[in-house]
């Protein structure tokens, strides 16, 4: 039997201060596509790597894929009050 | 110079004056070798965000460069012009290009610090290279007019909010001992030291420590941006002051949902954005005069 396992690319909105889902849970190879859709510059930071986003003006977007498994905690760089996390499964 | 002139002159300077008759009988006057207490005067202007084009100000290169064509035509040109930081939005070298431009076009001496809109990215690099000088450690002290300045970076690891490190803590408690309890102390700094509104991380989270270190002298004045906004505090003989940007301004603390750019009417934004005079007297005290473009 044959399985085929297609990545899938899932979606991240920051407005109004926050990244909408908060949480996500994706498959290892799984891309996320981060597009701020706020009046305010914003970035997508991950804690203690060099995953970083680097600035996302207004309407700017920015898609990481994700090949290791693991919680990546993340937050902006520019409002770190900012939080959201990606779980990798295998 | 008449008499009453001479002493007019002389309580104005407060110079020290020695007096002696040379051989021929002349009367002279000669200034005696302290140099006389002067109050020192400098601008603060910050928060440029260049490269910004929301509503909230879509020109922010043009309200910059009216904030130094305002500076360059003062009557009496600042010792120096601070910058405390985010001159640009996004760390972008063009930003920074555009930025480096218009603040080259100051005639007084620039001094400029990081925001955190500077590091945007995992490496410092573009800002230190628009503004070399600051290089070396990123905080620096220096002495002008008997005032000891302080430019302090909390920056750097801006995951929780604004933080100087311990190295930065040493390195002050290093550089204030050395000085009197009567010296007057300025300190610069991006984000606020102070738990001004930790909500929106307008607040230090190791600031406490550098205020304890600061809390010994007689008059010390703490000058900050990072909230776009004149906020004035005072906890016992320290002053703190964020500065107006030149860019947009911020909603009051807890007045908006969010700390997003404050979109206002054309004439009311100029009457927002600007830059800082101040000017410390001998005794420490610091008098700020807000300058704005409207
Ligand atoms: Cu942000």
């Amino acid at each position: 039997m044959l399985h085929i396992v297609l990545a899938a690319t899932l979606n991240v909105v920051i407005r109004d201060f926050s990244y909408t889902p908060m949480a996500l849970t994706v498959r290892a190879g799984d891309t996320v596509h981060f597009v701020n859709r706020d009046s305010e510059a914003h970035t997508v930071t991950v804690q203690g790597g060099k995953i970083d986003s680097g600035g996302l003006d207004t309407g700017d977007a920015w898609s990481y894929r994700f090949t290791r498994p693991g919680k990546y905690a993340y937050f902006c760089s520019l409002h770190p009050y900012m939080r959201g996390t990606i779980v990798v499964r295998p | 110079m008449k008499r009453s002139a001479f002493l007019e002159h002389v309580a104005w300077t407060g110079a020290g004056i020695a007096y002696s008759l040379s051989a021929a009988g002349i009367f002279h006057g000669t200034a005696v070798a302290q140099t006389p207490p002067q109050a020192i005067d400098f601008v603060q202007i910050s928060d440029s965000h260049i490269g910004f084009h929301q509503s909230a100000n879509p020109d922010v290169s043009a309200t910059l460069e009216a904030a130094v064509n305002a500076i360059n035509a003062l009557p009496q040109q600042p010792q120096f012009v601070i910058h405390t930081g985010d001159v640009t939005h996004l760390s972008k070298a063009g930003q920074f290009d555009t930025a480096k431009n218009i603040l080259g076009k100051l005639r007084a001496p620039l001094f400029v610090l990081p925001g955190e809109h500077d590091f945007i990215g995992s490496d410092r690099k573009a800002f230190y290279e628009a503004f070399p000088a600051d290089a070396q450690t990123g905080w620096r002290s220096w002495d002008g007019g008997g005032v000891h300045f302080i430019a302090l970076v909390n920056v750097f690891d801006f995951e929780n909010m604004g933080l100087l490190g311990n190295d930065q803590l040493a390195w002050l408690e290093r550089d204030l001992r050395a000085h009197k309890v009567s010296t007057p102390i300025v300190v610069f700094a991006h984000v606020p030291l102070y738990a001004l509104y930790p909500q929106w991380g307008w607040t230090t989270e190791d600031g406490a420590k550098a205020i304890a270190l600061l809390r010994r002298f007689d008059c010390v004045t703490v000058l900050n941006g990072h909230i776009h906004q004149v906020v004035r505090y005072q906890e016992g003989s320290i002053s703190f002051a964020t500065a107006n940007a030149t860019a947009y301004p911020q909603p009051k603390p807890g007045a908006a949902p969010k700390p997003g750019p404050l979109a206002l009417p054309h004439a009311a934004l100029l009457q927002a954005i600007g830059y800082r005079n101040v000017e410390v007297q001998p005794d420490g005290r610091a008098g700020i005069a807000e300058r704005t473009l409207g």
